[in-house]
């Protein structure tokens, strides 16, 4: 219910198209509605009393009546679709600004394909139900009371087979719909690992080939759809046993109605002109139940999908703003007070355990450690990507979460080590980092992250067109790119997470350089390769979660283990400055 | 850029009708069977609806319960009839409709698999994925709903006008709804 209290919110802007659908229907159902009673006269007045003009006047009203209930039908389903599209194109936009409120943590608890479903299949799921279920879920109803109340005003013993007919198919209905609401669960979990299947093999397609796997990647694809096809069949199979059970009791009904009236017309109480009315108005009865009862299904699915989507709305986004938040970061100082950090709440194992670190702003900070010794982990909760589940991480003397999100954003610069381009030219690329930039800020940019190299040989320069994720460029030259973006910020912290792993040592050298000059800028760079951190103010040595030394190139060297061990695994043979400058 | 819907036609109509017939005729026995027990759910539908004329008059000018005993009896056969074979084509088709889309699905995929890099990088990945998602959904409720749905109007539509010379009662025009 309160997944439906969320959809009406979003229903609420297209009231208008809305009510005037459902009054379009109402017209359409009255002038459907003259039609028989219209029938009745011709026949009984016209026919049986010979009187031609009546039957003419008559039927010309009849026809009358049925061109304009075609007229509102279709008006109705201008409105109907507006209503339905606006609907659905509210939520989606909701979802997707909801989308860019979450934290790292609120997107791990949903997959990203699971996401990509909730916008949209089970968007066109509720579009469906609003421009689908919106006539009969009006027609049903006005047509079986209409019904109703006219067979007992014709004649109330007999229509008391509807006292018990009813009753039995509300019984079936609600029977069906409890099978069949955890199955469409089901269902749309299935389609969720199938849209996960094929983004992964969509993602992964250089690799697949690289590799000769197609054969494979179609088997495990195979697997998956074969579930989703499974679980389907169940749902619907279970769903598509309304339509014989209502025929059962519908056929029933009007065997018995039959049977009793016909007994009826024998012993004289009935006429057979009332019968024949009688008999009219029960199917038109059984048709309308009909109709509610494929509506039912349609929003037993509409629901789940409602589900689906309200979990997207409600979701609260894991990091807090505060009350009244700071607007400017001093400088660039970062302290991490005893920080541990754990990616699930309540989980056994910590990725980051008691972190102490002190770094003064505009220091050039190394941090060396093995694979999966949580480097990334450390960095993203400077920026508050992740916070620190115990402890305190600070920027400029303040803990970062007293900061507005947005102005922290802006002065810790990070360049991730998934660099993410997206389509467009390269100017609205680097423009992600100012929007005011002119053309000489980003050439500047530019030839500080050493990207100026290949921009001054491409035709189109600044204006060259990127496809999706950046296909036309290289490794390197996205990685450059990235990290001009990441310079026009001009942030106070700026965090490399292996983001010259791409790029060669020569460039990756000038590119330190020119970044070791600017000394209000506080650095911090994850690298693999020790030349990258020899030059820094301070060395961290981060292993298995904890911070295992911190000191100088030659303090480590002097007195620390790992440390000695990387040196002489990445130099052997080489002079401390090693052939790379 | 933003591609904007293009709201043509679809095109090679030929083309797909072909491909789409071809999906549908490796499962022929069972969509056969769905058309023959579609057509004859719709046409118990209205040759009971139209018993009840006959069995009226037949009340009206014999006057024994035995003939209306009778009457009500065939009724409820030919219904019975009818309520079995909903239930065998419903059944049926959605078993039938989830093969053909098990088999789109299968052939697309492969079909991904054998195209050169170049396509992937000129076509966004949104819209791959929308292929399987969105326009075979398409498919499946064009499968699920429409087809048995096409079959009875194409058996009313010929019961009506084969029988409206005879006068066709407006409670049968109201049993085709």
């Amino acid at each position: 219910m309160k997944d439906l209290r969320v959809m009406a919110r979003y229903l609420y802007p297209c009231r208008w198209d809305f009510f005037v659908a459902i009054l379009l229907l109402l017209v359409e159902c009255g002038f459907e509605m003259a039609i028989p009673l219209l029938m009745t006269g011709i026949i009984d007045d016209g026919v049986a009393l010979g009187d031609v003009p009546r039957i003419w006047k008559l039927g010309a009203a009849m026809a009358l009546c049925a061109g304009l209930a075609l007229i509102a039908g279709f008006i109705y389903a201008r409105f109907a679709a507006r209503a339905a599209y606006r609907f659905g194109g509210g939520l989606r936009e909701a979802e997707y600004e909801k989308l860019q409120s979450f934290a790292f943590s609120n997107l791990d608890r949903f997959s990203s394909s699971s996401l990509v479903t909730r916008m949209t299949t089970d968007v066109t799921v509720m579009q469906n139900a609003i421009n689908g279920g919106l006539r009969p879920m009006v027609r049903g109803p006005v047509m079986l009371l209409l019904g109703i109340g006219l067979s007992f005003a014709m004649n109330a013993r007999l229509a008391l087979v509807f006292v018990i007919c009813t009753p039995v198919l509300g019984l079936i209905l609600a029977l069906i719909v409890r099978k069949v609401s955890p199955l469409y669960s089901r269902q749309q979990a299935a389609m969720d690992r199938l849209n996960s299947r094929i983004q992964e093999g969509l993602t992964g397609i250089r690799a697949i080939k690289a590799f000769v796997r197609g054969e494979y990647e179609e088997e495990r694809f195979q697997e998956v759809s074969q579930e989703l096809s499974d679980a389907s069949r169940t749902t619907f199979q279970n769903a598509v046993l309304n339509l014989p059970f209502f025929q059962l009791v519908m056929y029933s009904a009007v065997v018995m109605i039959l049977w009793f009236g016909g007994q009826l017309i024998l012993a004289g109480e009935m006429q057979v002109g009332e019968l024949t009315g009688f008999l009219s108005y029960v199917l038109q009865v059984m048709n309308s139940l009909m109709m509610i009862s494929n509506v039912f299904l349609l929003l037993t699915r509409s629901l789940t999908s409602a589900h689906r989507i309200g979990q997207v709305l409600e979701e609260a986004p894991d990091l807090e703003e505060p009350e009244d938040p700071v607007q400017e970061v001093p400088d660039g100082s970062i302290d991490f007070d005893c920080v541990s950090f754990q990616y699930q709440a309540g989980s056994e194992k910590y990725a980051l355990r008691d972190v102490e670190l002190h770094i003064r702003a505009g220091e050039t900070v190394g941090i060396l450690g093995g694979t999966g010794s949580a480097k990334s982990t450390l960095v993203q909760l400077i920026p508050r990507l992740y916070d620190a589940s115990l402890g305190t991480v600070r920027v400029g003397g303040r803990d970062v979460r007293e900061y507005d999100l947005k102005t922290l954003r802006d002065a810790v610069g990070i360049v991730l080590q998934k660099n993410v381009l997206f389509s467009g030219t390269i100017r609205d690329n680097l423009k992600w980092g100012d929007p005011e930039a002119d053309d000489d800020t980003l050439w500047a940019a530019c030839r500080a992250a050493c990207a100026d190299e290949f921009l001054e040989r491409m035709p189109k320069g600044l204006d060259t067109d990127l496809g999706q994720g950046g296909v036309n460029v290289s490794g390197g030259q996205k990685q450059r790119l990235c990290i001009a973006r990441t310079l026009l910020k001009r942030p106070k912290v700026l965090i490399f997470d292996d983001s010259t792993s791409a790029v060669d040592t020569a460039t990756e050298g000038k590119i330190r350089r020119t970044l070791a000059q600017r000394r209000d800028v506080t650095k911090l760079i994850i690298a693999q390769r020790l030349t990258s951190v020899m030059d820094a103010d301070q060395i961290v040595i981060l292993e298995d979660g904890r911070v295992h030394a911190v000191g100088t190139h030659e303090q480590l060297l002097a007195g620390d283990p790992i440390y000695q061990e990387i040196y002489h695994s990445q130099m052997r043979g080489g002079d401390q400055d090693g052939q790379s400058l | 850029m933003a591609r904007v819907y293009s709201g043509k036609r679809p095109q090679n109509l030929k083309r797909t009708l072909g491909a789409v017939s071809r999906y549908l005729g490796r499962h022929r026995v069972l969509i056969a069977l769905v058309a023959l027990l579609a057509a004859l759910s719709a046409s118990a539908n209205l040759l009971g609806t139209y018993m009840i004329r006959p069995i009226v008059n037949q009340v009206v000018a014999q006057g024994s319960v035995s003939g209306l005993m009778a009457g009500v009896g065939i009724t409820a056969s030919i219904y019975a009839v009818g309520v079995l074979s909903t239930l065998g084509y419903t059944q049926i088709m959605v078993r039938a409709a989830q093969k053909i889309l098990l088999d789109i699905r299968r052939d697309l995929y492969h079909r991904l698999q054998t195209l050169p890099l170049r396509f992937f990088d000129q076509n966004r990945k949104g819209d791959l994925m929308s292929l399987f998602t969105n326009d075979v959904d398409t498919i499946s409720d064009a499968l699920n709903n429409s087809f048995a749905v096409v079959i009875q109007s194409m058996v009313q539509l010929c019961c009506c006008c084969f029988s409206s010379t005879g006068g066709c009662p407006s409670w049968c025009w109201r049993a085709m709804e």
